[in-house]
Formats: C-alpha cells, structure tokens, sequence
C-alpha cells in the first residue's frame, strides 16, 4: 500500500515537473555591461527560482563595452532589454522604433565620471578640461552628448573606455566613466587611492536607470509576461538587498571572473547607501516604481540642453506605468 | 680575312658542378680575330657552359678563358652575348631593349639615337622601334636580341643556339643576315649549335665537343670555295662536308646519333 | 546589340536585385528598423549627407594614407629583402606575426599606447595592408627571368641599376596584384580598426557613424553609411584595376 502511494506521489511530481518546464515561457534579458553588482537584482531572481515560480525560463544575456545589445529587442530577438538612462527610450521613440520602458529599477542614475584625487578635478567644472576622458560606446552616444551641450565637454577629449582600469591607472589626468557604486571600489583595490567620484545625477542628469524595455507589440499581446517578469524582477531586488545574495553573486563572479566577493559586497552597501535603487517613489510604491511626471521633467532638461526638439518625442510612447507603482515585493524588505 | 691575330685563349678549361656532374674537362682552344667559329655537339656537352666561362658569366673550376682586348674605343664592349631565347625586356621597346647596355653603361637615349638607328638599319627592323616584344615574330625578336648585342660595337660575340627556336625559313634568312654582318665588322663569332647544317654554311672554322664529359675531340677547317653562302650551300663540296662532319660527331658520340639534326 | 548587352548586364542584374529588394520590404511590410528598403535608404543618404560626408572623407584619408604607407614600406621592404638575405631571414618572422594577428584583438590595445586617435586608425590598416604588397613584390622579385639577369651581370650593371632597370619592371605585375588586395584590405582595415578600438568626435569615419546608428536603432541610417563604405572600396578596386591596366596593358599577359 505504501508502495504503490510512493510511486503514484513520484510519478505525479514528475509529470507536473514536465508540465510546468513545458509551460514555462522562455526569456531571454539582456543587460548593457558586463555582471555587476548593479545587475544583482536580477541574477537574485535566476538563482532562488523567483523567475521560476513566475513561470518564466530566463536566460540572462551580457552587455559589455564592445556589445551592442540594442537593435536586438526591436528585432525581436530578446523579449526584454536593460537600458541605462531615458535618452536610450527617447532616441528610439524619436526614431519610429516600438519599444518602450515598463519598469525602472534605479531611481537614481549612478552614472559618474571618475578622476584622481589631487589634480584639481574635486570640482566638477574641471572635468570638462581634462585632456582624456574615457568613455564607453553605450555612453558615447547617451549621456556624452549631454554633458557637451550642457557642461562644455568636447568630443576631442573622449577616447574609448573598454572596461579596461590601466589607462586611467596609468595617468593622473585622464577621468574615466564608471558607476559610482562599482568602479570606484576596484580603482581603489587595483590602484591603492581613493578616487574623486562625481555623479551626473547631481548635476542635472535626473533620468530613471537600469530600465526595463520591451517591444511595443508584446505590451499589446502579451501583457501578463511582462507583469511576470517585472514583478519577479522587483522581488529579485528585495532579496538581492536584503536576503541571502550568496548564490546570486557566484553566478555573477561566473558571468564575469573579474569580480570579487568583497567588491560585489562593498558595491551593495554603496548602493543601499546612495539611494540607488530605494529612494523618493520607490519607498512608498516599491522598487521599479516610475511616474509620468518625472519623465517629462527629464525630457524637458533634455530639449532645454539642446539634445532634441519640443516636439521630437511623443512621451506617451516612451514608458507605459501600469506593471510598477503596485507595492510588490515590498514585504521583503527587512 | 685575316686572321691571325689571337683574340681569345682557353687554356686547359675544366668545370665541374658537382661530384659527379663535370661538365667540361682540360678544354685548350685559340681564336683568332676575326674568326666565326662554329661548336658542334650533342646535348649536355658542355657548349653553353664553355660559352658562358668565356664571357665571364660563370668562372671555372680551373684554367682560365682569356681576351685580349684589340684596339677598339674606350666605349665599346669586347663581348655580344645572345641567348637561345631572346631575353627582351617585354616591358621596354624594341629601341628601349637595343638602347640597354648603352644605358647601363650610363649613356642617356637621346645620345644614343644614332648606333641605335643603325642597328635598326642593318638588322632589318625599320617601322618596329616603338613596338613591345610581344608584338613581334620569333625571328624579329631574335634580331633585337642581335641589335642588342651588337650595340656597343663588341669584339666578340657569342651565340647560344640562337636560332635553335625558329622556322626553318626565318632561320636561313638568319643565318645569311648574321654572316654578312659579321663579315662587315669583321667580328669574331663564337655559335654554338645543334645543326650540322648551320654549322657548316656559316663557319670558318667547327669544334666538336664530346658528350659529358665536354672534351674538343676535333677542330673541323670549314674552307669555302664561295663567299655566297646560297652557292655554298647548294655546291656538291656543301654536302661532302656536311656528312664528313656528321660523320665525326657520331664517331665521337656513339649514343648521340640522334643529337645532330642533319636539315 | 550583342556588344550593349554585354557592357549593360552587370547593371541591369543590380537594379533587378536593388528592385527585388525594395518589393520585399514591400509585400512582407518589414519594418524600417529590421530591414530598410533601398528607398529609405537612399533619402536617409541625401539627408545626412552632410553629416555623413565628413566621416566619409576620414575614412577615405585614413585608406589611403595607410595605402600609400603600405606601398612604400612594402616597396622598400621587398627590395631589402630581396638585396639581403640576411635582412630578410631576421625580419619575415616579424612580417608573418603582423600579418597573422587579428587586427581586432590588436587595435584595442594599439589605441592605449598612440595617443593620436588617427595615428593608430593609420597603423591598424596599414598593419592590414602592408603585407600582400610586400610579399607580393618579394615572389616578383625572385620572378625576375634569368637570362636578363646575366645580361645586366655581363654588362656590369650596378646592383641600384638591376633594381631599377629589371627588379622593379619585372616585378610591377606581382605589384600591381598585391596592391589590387591591399586597397581592399585598407579600407577593411580602416573600418575595423574603428569599430573595435572605437573612435569618437571628431577623428571619426563611418565605422563610428554605423556604432552610432546601430546604437540609436536608426537602422537606415546605418545602411546609408554601409553603402558608402561599399562605393568606397568598389572606387578602390576599380581606380587599383585602372592602374594595374594602365602599367601592364602593353606588355603584361594579365592585363592584355
């Protein structure tokens, strides 16, 4: 009797197993750098079968210095893609290409131009004399083309940043990009110095970060994926920030050898201290939380500074609101 | 002709390529000014070789081929040197091409124009001077390659089966070109051929040369009784002499009877 | 008749294709940022032209600057080489290692240490270029016939008037050839060095214009830049070609 109770339990797990693998959807999210900290959120949700439970077969695609994952979600070839800042949304809105933000996991940007201590550049107006400043291809045509128009840098200073520490290592005056809650800790590791830290968030650069972007038709057809994902997602960064974050990091350190515990865990500790990703709306409405209001307000900075024209975006493409601002996940806080 | 004085000795000429490959063994010979000499034999023996020892392209084991130079002017050359193939520059044209030592020995084309006409004149290639070699028959390109070797009004000249390439037709009217030629500027001729034939119409004087290893194993007197070489050759004397020269190539090359084409 | 069909096929054959395309995009409505039709492009062409066309005119600098550095290093080298076997038994293994590294594993690391962005663009297509041309050249002049060679022996050239009067001449076909691929390959080299290394500002050509493009998702764009990267490498190609007739057509079997 016991037995065949055994047997019939065993072969009803499996076939429910097979049921749910088979009806799990398959996704593919690509990021825009390489396995940081700052991607934490989400390797969290992969490795303790958040995503799983939601019924959802993820696969996590890197971005780097040299990879461009962009073109891939208009294309149709990855169901869901990380974008740094707004300009990314705006310039595709701008462009006819149907793509558009559903979630934004940092409330603040912590894009940051990094220099030496002792040369001056403590003061955020001397960065835009530096002979050299290091910039990578994703930047390069984003918030580069901010900082021309709004705080005088000039084009003949960028050389191309490939993820590389040496350079900037190597010269006192050179300024390099990096997030304020990842490089500078292993500028500090590689070079013994503590390095000057200026975040372009500070100066007027008040886009969303670490976007969610999915393709137009998919928010039409298939809304229930995308409010599976982001929700799996946002409860990815509750526990990334406050559970046990042990298997997630290992994963990251596989994706990307060049990381280490203590970097990932000082990153972490920067970012809860910076308000990276819970401050202003996110408190009361969860992580991933945006509002319409913001996005205009940044838009208009945007066209003040002289990147695009009143009329250039139609912001009712750019980010549609109804998969955030709902509380998920917030009981995990601790 | 006179022709006493010596112009050329090699003396006891050996050269050996390798071990076992010697191409030429203690050749002794004297050639006096003037002289159109003929050297007869089988392939392999050793006639290109002696011919290049003798104009210093290659230098041998031992002995020594040695000129003494006459009283030409201080520009002219003592050695003509014509290949079996032409040897143009087929970029160059036929006045390029003939102008060549001239230019090498550092005299520009404007200064050349002269010699350079009359070789085009007694050479036959009137209307040809700006042509490419590609444009021309075999026979016109070996007149070139002449014309060449003739520009610095050399001493002596030395000819490689030069006609070994050619129809039989072009090559008779060759033949009858050349010896005129050498004839008025009194050169002295050094033709190495396969061809009892040529051998004999041209000739004053024929050296047979054994197979490997090269030996002079006779020096055949070519008197004519006619300086027209189309008498010469149609004269019953012509024929003796041509199977008497045969005869002693294959005397002293029993398995080379083949070799010497008898035309 | 025959005579025009002859001249006006290749052309026809394009439009046909060109033609095809455009019905394509039509009928399977395939959007602009996947496939842009040759119409699209065409008007995203004449509408950045202005932009487009400086990038263009770096691109065609650095081509042929790190050409022309190609064919004198290649002509010097191959005569060093040729003049002295001593020189060349040292420096050939140097010669195969540039030519066999990837130049997209080079580049990177070729920008850290030359400061001037177009200096290093200049040396990563000219690392691409140099070597059909040098030994190309080097097999050419070995080609040289031999018995021209002991006539300039005979008549006592010196070793600067073999090179100049024979080498060279006889060499030029094999030339021509390699520097036929080596236009290619500048351009190619031009490009990729820029895309890997990543240029940007103002020391930029169309590589960083089709970066950009691709970046931004203005696909068309990117095609109008690629199309000028192809009309520069078939101007190229036929201009080398044009050449290579010009120098060979009356003498040389494989241009008559």
């Amino acid at each position: 009797m016991k037995n065949k109770f055994l047997s019939v339990s065993i072969a009803l797990t499996c076939i429910f197993s097979c049921i749910q693998v088979l009806a799990q959807d398959k996704v593919i999210f690509a990021t825009n750098w390489k396995a940081q900290a700052a991607h934490g959120g989400f390797y969290q949700a992969l490795v303790d079968g958040t995503y799983t439970k939601a019924g959802l077969n993820v696969t996590i695609q890197q971005g780097g210095p040299q990879v461009n994952n962009r073109p891939l979600l208009a294309a149709g070839k990855i169901q869901f893609l990380m974008t740094g800042n707004l300009l990314h949304p705006f310039d595709n809105v701008k462009n006819g290409v149907p793509t558009v933000a559903v979630a934004a996991m940092f409330q603040k940007d912590p894009q940051a131009l990094i220099a030496h201590p002792g040369q001056g550049y403590e003061n955020f107006a001397a960065l835009a004399k530096a002979t050299v400043v290091m910039v990578a291809k994703d930047g390069q045509f984003s918030w580069w083309q901010w900082l021309k128009v709004q705080h005088g840098f000039k084009d003949e200073q960028l050389k191309p940043y490939n993820y590389n520490l040496s350079p900037f290592l190597a010269s006192k005056t050179s300024v390099q990009q990096g997030y304020s809650v990842a490089e500078p800790i292993y500028i500090e590791n590689q070079g013994k110095f503590k390095p000057v830290v200026h975040l372009l968030a500070d100066h007027g650069f008040s886009t969303y970060s670490t976007l969610i972007e999915a393709h137009a038709e998919m928010v039409q057809k298939n809304p229930d994926l995308i409010k599976r994902f982001v929700d799996a997602s946002i409860r990815g960064w509750y526990n990334y920030l406050y559970a046990d974050r042990k298997a997630a990091n290992a994963l990251m350190q596989k994706e990307n050898p060049e990381l280490s515990d203590d970097e990932l865990e000082r990153s972490v500790a920067l970012m809860k201290q910076q308000g990276v990703v819970e401050s202003g709306e996110a408190l009361e409405r969860g992580i991933g939380a945006m509002n319409a209001n913001r996005v205009k307000d940044f838009y208009d900075k945007m066209v003040k500074a002289g990147l695009y024209k009143a009329g250039d975006v139609d912001l009712k493409k750019v980010a549609v609101f109804d998969f955030v601002n709902q509380s998920v996940g917030k009981e995990l806080r601790k | 002709m006179k022709v006493d004085r010596e112009i050329i000795s090699i003396h006891e000429v050996s050269h050996q390529f390798s071990e076992s490959i010697i191409a030429l063994q203690n050749i002794s010979l004297s050639i006096a000014q003037g002289e159109f000499v003929a050297f007869l034999g089988p392939s392999g023996c050793g006639k290109s070789t002696l011919l290049r020892i003798i104009a210093g392209l290659d230098q041998p084991t031992s002995g020594f081929a040695k000129h003494h130079r006459g009283q030409a002017s201080t520009e002219s050359f003592p050695i003509g040197f014509v290949f079996q193939d032409p040897t143009l520059m087929p970029w160059a044209t036929v006045s390029q091409n003939i102008h060549l030592p001239l230019k090498l020995a550092g005299t520009s084309m404007s200064d050349s124009q002269g010699l350079i006409q009359q070789q085009i004149a007694s050479l036959g290639l009137q209307g040809f001077e700006q042509a490419y070699p590609r444009q021309l028959s075999g026979g016109m390109k070996m007149r070139v390659s002449i014309a060449r070797s003739l520009i610095t009004t050399p001493q002596v000249l030395l000819m490689d089966e030069p006609f070994a390439a050619l129809d039989e037709i072009t090559r008779m009217r060759l033949n009858d070109d050349l010896l005129s030629l050498c004839r008025k500027q009194s050169l002295t001729t050094l033709f190495v051929t396969h061809s009892v034939f040529e051998a004999v119409s041209m000739a004053q004087k024929i050296v047979i040369m054994s197979p490997r290893p090269g030996r002079i194993v006779d020096v055949i007197d070519n008197a004519k009784p006619t300086d027209d070489p189309e008498q010469w050759r149609v004269s019953t004397e012509f024929a003796k002499r041509c199977a008497y020269v045969s005869h002693q190539l294959r005397l002293h090359s029993p398995q080379a009877t083949s070799e010497a084409l008898i035309q | 008749m025959r005579l025009n069909l002859n001249r006006y096929l290749p052309w026809f054959v394009f439009l046909l294709a060109l033609l095809s395309w455009e019905l394509l995009v039509f009928i399977y409505q395939i959007p602009h940022y996947i496939l842009p039709s040759p119409r699209l492009i065409g008007v995203t062409l004449i509408q950045n032209f202005e932009s487009l066309a400086p990038a263009w005119w770096f691109t065609v600098k650095i081509t042929f600057g790190a050409l022309g550095l190609s064919v004198i290093s290649g002509l010097l080298l191959s005569s060093l080489f040729v003049l002295s076997p001593w020189i060349e038994r040292s420096f050939l293994p140097f010669a195969i290692i540039l030519q066999v590294t990837p130049i997209v594993a080079i580049a990177p690391l070729i920008l850290i240490y030359i400061d001037s962005t177009t200096g290093a663009l200049l040396l990563c297509a000219w690392i691409v270029a140099f070597f059909p041309i040098m030994s190309n050249t080097v097999i050419g002049l070995r080609a040289t016939d031999k018995n021209l060679r002991d006539l300039f022996r005979l008549y006592k050239a010196t070793r600067w008037q073999t090179l100049r009067l024979l080498l060279m001449p006889s060499a030029s076909p094999y030339f021509l050839a390699g520097l036929k691929i080596a236009g290619g390959l500048s351009l190619i080299g031009a490009v990729v060095a820029e895309f890997t290394a990543g240029a940007a500002g103002r020391e930029t050509g169309l590589a960083s214009r089709i970066l950009e493009a691709s970046f931004r998702t203005e696909t068309p764009k990117m095609f109008a830049a690629l199309v000028l990267v192809s009309l520069t490498g078939v101007a190229i190609f036929s201009l080398l070609n044009q050449l290579s007739v010009f120098f060979l057509e009356h003498w040389h079997d494989s241009e008559i």
